[in-house]
């Protein structure tokens, strides 16, 4: 069976994407899945401390510049069924790797003997940040209910949507269009990425219908970190109902996670990190949230109001 | 009924009602209010998009809930209906379903499940949309030009060789200062939006009308089967629109005419 690659990104940095991608891993690994957590984050890998080691040796460099197979470079970290691999600067260039390469190496890390890849993205909006975000089975927001954060995220999106177009417009042999339209936008009065969209729609009925049916097969799934009030809980409601209505594509809710005051103590600590202690509420969040991913579900009023 | 448990599915989800359930009128209200009062005030997951969300995207925004809305009140008033004939759902047996909805008497139900027992009384509401803002342009989508001329397609060659032209996006009215709000045709929605815009609550029009707050709350949801008088209805709109400063008669005459359609498809 190929593994299901989810991918965790956003756009701003410091949202939490490292620590959600690890805590997502080790509870999927508790429940006996095999699970292979990637770092692609380009400028600050970190992903190791939060489960607590060193940075790898290798590294994703050696697969594309040496051929060294991905079951050399990946991990073993303390948690059972849970592994690591680490990328770095250099192998993720968007210079040094082509789109070919990468499309390789998705190959392959869907081939990795695990239930699930998780890619830790990284913070920003670059090409292969996208890409990567492209390839993914499932596509992870984590955000703060903080204006910046939306901010971000809706540059985010609209890249997504501009590559997923454009790739799409490559396929059948339309290279450029969405990209020469959007050069010429003020000419032809195009002032955001909807009317791009909708510009290329209007080409023709044909090519409205694969935007159409391309876009309604993508999802973005949501999680608010650091919330500290019920406002903050609802700030994923509403992002949904944008992403949902205004962007209009498929967005779920998956859940938030309190501010906790001992983060660090919680993420070192060995109990909560080898057991994933439920008596932490930092637990029971993440927990939550990996069910809603697992059983395709997300989050609903009389969950908030009930307390969950 | 028409059934179709996609469409139903997709409603709660735009109200973030959990697919399973079966909300009561009070739940299907508030979970529309809460999005509702997101779109009408400022937020943080607004406030980034603040150069693109015009108005008239709004607007339509709002009305998408507003159908999300009605459409569940209508299937789960429909469903508490059957439930009280057949008892439970379970003994729903389609052999004599269909007969059994000739039965139909005119129970109080439709009192039982309305909205009036329910809704908070007072909701407040004191944002403003923003008011000095030009109105934007609203992209016309329609190929009815082109397809009215050419009434079969005929699939194009993979590649496009010479560049395409594309109509620009037409011109907006230019309509010197007026906030677009008050040139949209007036239904339940444009109310809604003017009162919030002016920072009444439905607790300080009712005060101000004497109009009762769930007739004012059924107007601005077009809950038209709550009005079993047109007179009634017309004269509550004229101190609406009186008490918002809108051009009363265009009120009467535009809101009136959606009550006679609505009228019109249920008649039977
Ligand atoms: N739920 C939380 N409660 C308290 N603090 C948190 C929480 N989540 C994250 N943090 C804090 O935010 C910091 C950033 O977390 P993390 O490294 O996971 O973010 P990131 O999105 O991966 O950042 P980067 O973009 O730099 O990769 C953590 O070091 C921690 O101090
Ligand atoms: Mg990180």
């Amino acid at each position: 069976m190929k593994s299901e690659i989810w991918a965790i990104g956003g756009g701003k940095g410091g949202t939490g994407k490292s620590f959600v991608t690890s805590s997502i891993g080790m509870n999927l690994a508790q429940q006996g899945k095999r699970v292979t957590l990637i770092d692609a984050d380009l400028g600050g890998a970190n992903l190791h401390t939060f489960l607590r080691m060193k940075k790898p040796k290798h590294s994703l460099t050696d697969f594309f510049e040496s051929k060294t197979p991905l079951s050399d470079i990946i991990k073993n970290t303390d948690v059972p069924n849970l592994r690591f691999i680490t990328g770095d600067v250099r192998s993720l260039d968007t210079t040094g790797v082509k789109y070919a390469q990468k499309l390789k190496l998705y190959r392959h890390i869907r081939n990795i003997s695990s239930d699930y890849v998780l890619i830790d993205l990284g913070a920003g909006s670059n090409h292969d940040t996208i890409d990567s975000f492209l390839v993914a089975d499932r596509m992870i927001a984590v955000i703060l209910p903080e204006e910046t954060s939306l901010d971000n995220l809706y540059l985010f999106i609209k890249k997504v949507l501009f590559r997923k177009v454009n790739r799409l417009l490559g396929d059948y042999g339309l290279r450029d269009i969405a990209r020469k339209a959007w050069e010429e936008r003020n000419r032809k009065e195009i002032r955001n990425i909807k009317e791009l969209i909708l510009y290329v729609k209007n080409i023709s009925p044909e090519i409205r219908t694969l935007v159409e049916k391309s876009l309604a097969d993508f999802t973005l799934y949501i999680i608010v970190n650091q919330v500290k009030n019920e406002q903050h809980i609802e700030t994923g409601f509403a992002t949904k109902s944008i992403l949902q209505q205004y962007f209009e594509l498929d967005a779920k809710y998956l859940g938030y996670i309190r501010y906790n005051e001992f983060f660090w103590k919680f993420v070192k600590d060995t109990n909560s990190f080898k057991q994933f202690s439920p008596s932490v509420s930092t637990a029971l969040e993440i927990g939550s949230i990996v069910q809603n991913l697992m059983e395709n579900k997300q989050l609903n009023l009389s969950q908030v109001h009930n307390g969950i | 009924m028409e059934f179709n448990t996609d469409t139903l599915k997709k409603y709660l989800d735009i109200l973030d009602l959990d697919p399973d359930s079966h909300p009561t009128p009070d739940e299907i209200y508030r979970a529309y209010h809460k999005l509702e009062t997101f779109y009408t005030s400022d937020s943080i997951v607004l406030d980034p998009l603040d150069d693109e969300l015009d108005d008239n995207e709004r607007i339509l925004i709002l009305q998408k809930l507003e159908d999300a809305f009605h459409f569940l009140n209508d299937h789960f008033k429909a469903e508490s209906q059957e439930e009280e004939l057949l008892g439970s759902p379970e003994n729903v047996n389609i052999e004599i379903e269909d007969t059994l909805v000739e039965y139909v008497p005119e129970t109080d139900w439709e009192e039982r499940v309305s909205l009036e027992d329910h809704i908070p009384i007072s909701i407040e509401q004191t944002n403003e949309i923003e008011p000095e803002k030009e109105i934007e342009p609203v992209i016309t989508l329609s190929n009815e030009e082109e397809s009215e001329n050419h009434v079969e397609y005929i699939t194009p060659p993979a590649t496009i060789e010479t560049p395409i032209e594309i109509k620009s996006i037409p011109e907006p009215p230019k309509e010197n200062g007026t906030h677009s709000l008050e040139n949209l045709p007036v239904n339940g929605l444009v109310f809604q939006m003017v009162r919030e815009k002016k920072g009444l609550s439905i607790n300080d029009l009712a005060s101000q009308t004497g109009i009762a707050e769930r007739d004012l709350i059924a107007l601005e949801m077009e809950q038209f089967e709550k009005f079993q008088e047109a007179g009634d209805l017309r004269y509550f709109i004229v101190s609406l629109a009186k008490a918002l400063s809108m051009d009363h008669l265009r009120a009467a005459e535009e809101y009136m005419k959606r009550y006679r359609q609505w009228k019109r498809e249920h008649e039977y």
